[in-house]
């Protein structure tokens, strides 16, 4: 019988050596890995400049729904940065990019807030007083009494657009979760939304 | 991804902004900042037997995954299933007062001594797992957190490796800090442990006044 009629049948090519070789890599580190080269200094902070340029406002918007204070947002948000150049995390996209950014300003804010609690000075309420917007400080008093897992939920829904399953991913929660704060975080502002417009 | 449409939390948020000033001041310091990555550590090479050990162990927690899956059907949930899952229950929850803390935990959750500063904000929370948290701000944005819970496990969620601990035997009371301050009180009547968090270190002095409470 020819060769060619019947040609031995073949196994992949070689795909259990590669999903080995791939496991291997995971779980078995084996080699010690250089640090990477630095990329110069003109280029780091070029990144920085894009960086606080792309997501700089929804960077300090979240910490800033943590927090209350300008200036504590503003130094989570440098912080973000640094860790984000530091760390020259491997991202997907530009919107893992940004989920990246967010969940280390999250972390970094709720470390702040359980180091140091609130400040007295909010200076969003204090804007919202002086532009005489009654029904924008009924939804802030609202949504700053609510506990913080249901206003991270909130934040990221309502000012980011984020659905749950992203939500979750961020804050490395499950959905179900993230659906129950989302849906109890909703409850406690019912009634006051009913009263400005709802959120929907 | 797009944002929602204008709703008004957005339109709160949109008044947080950065200022030019503060943008500089912000790449400033990114700027000057440290950012020297570290080098990863070295993994010896294992030797074949432990290799294969590993190996086993993994194929193990495979087979383990794939029966849960496969014996646990009720867990698979339809496609078309769009209904959120209910929850049984949040980990914790924020009450009003301390009897309200009380009931909620099941058993009579007893405020602290003293405190270093006078509070002027207090927030009750229930754990689900049996722990009372009281958490106290004070003037200057000082805060004092303390828990109390049945047993005698350390119930501090503290994991930090202290450089400095020290027994108060008048109060069977462990302080932990470092440099002879110390930020972290734990201690257990033998029914409930206790915990005392404060955001301002003390000494140790200091310490065993406050957990002694204040003169009658």
């Amino acid at each position: 019988m020819s060769a060619l009629c019947c040609p031995r049948a073949r196994t992949g090519p070689g795909w259990f050596s590669a999903l080995k070789e791939a496991l291997r890599r995971v779980f078995f580190s084996t080699e010690e890995t250089a640090p990477p080269l630095q990329p110069s200094r003109a280029k780091v902070n070029e990144r920085a400049t894009a960086l606080l340029d792309r997501h700089g406002e929804s960077i300090l918007r979240l910490a800033y729904s943590y927090l209350h204070n300008q200036s504590d947002a503003e130094d989570i948000l440098q912080d973000t940065l640094i860790q984000y150049l530091r760390t020259s995390p491997t991202l997907e996209s530009p919107a893992h990019e940004k989920a990246w950014l967010l969940r280390v300003a999250g972390n970094l804010s709720k470390n702040l807030l359980r180091a140091q609690g609130y400040r007295q000075a909010d200076q969003l309420e204090e804007t919202l007083v002086a532009q005489e917007r009654e029904d924008l400080s009924y939804v802030w008093d609202a949504v700053k009494a609510l506990p913080v897992p249901y206003r991270e939920a909130i934040h990221l829904f309502y000012y980011e657009g984020y659905s749950t399953a992203q939500i979750a991913q961020i804050l490395d929660q499950k959905e179900s979760t993230v659906r129950s704060r989302l849906k109890r975080g909703r409850e406690k502002l019912k009634p006051l939304l009913e009263e400005v417009g709802a959120l929907g | 991804m797009d944002k929602p449409e204008k709703n008004p939390y957005r339109e709160l948020m949109e008044q947080v902004n950065l200022t030019p000033e503060a943008r500089e001041r912000i790449l400033t310091n990114v700027q000057q900042a440290d950012l020297s990555p570290q080098a990863k550590k070295v993994v010896p090479l294992r030797s074949k037997q432990q290799t294969w050990r590993r190996w086993a162990s993994l194929a193990a927690c495979l087979v383990v995954v794939v029966a849960a899956v496969l014996a646990v059907p009720q867990f698979r949930g339809s496609d078309n299933d769009t209904t959120p899952p209910q929850l049984t229950g949040t980990p914790f929850h924020q009450v009003d007062t301390l009897a309200a803390l009380s009931d909620a935990v099941g058993f009579p959750v007893t405020e602290p001594a003293a405190l270093p500063f006078d509070p002027v904000n207090t927030a009750y929370t229930a754990y689900d797992e049996g722990t009372a948290e009281i958490t106290y701000t004070g003037p200057d944005s000082q805060t004092a957190t303390y828990r109390q819970s049945l047993g005698t496990a350390d119930n501090s969620g503290d994991y930090t490796l202290y450089e400095d601990t020290q027994v108060v035997p008048e109060n069977n009371a462990t302080l932990k800090g470092q440099d002879q301050r110390y930020t972290l009180a734990l201690w257990t009547d033998g029914t409930y442990t206790y915990s005392l968090r404060l955001s301002s270190a003390l000494s140790a002095d200091a310490w065993q006044a406050l957990l002694d409470g204040p003169a009658p």
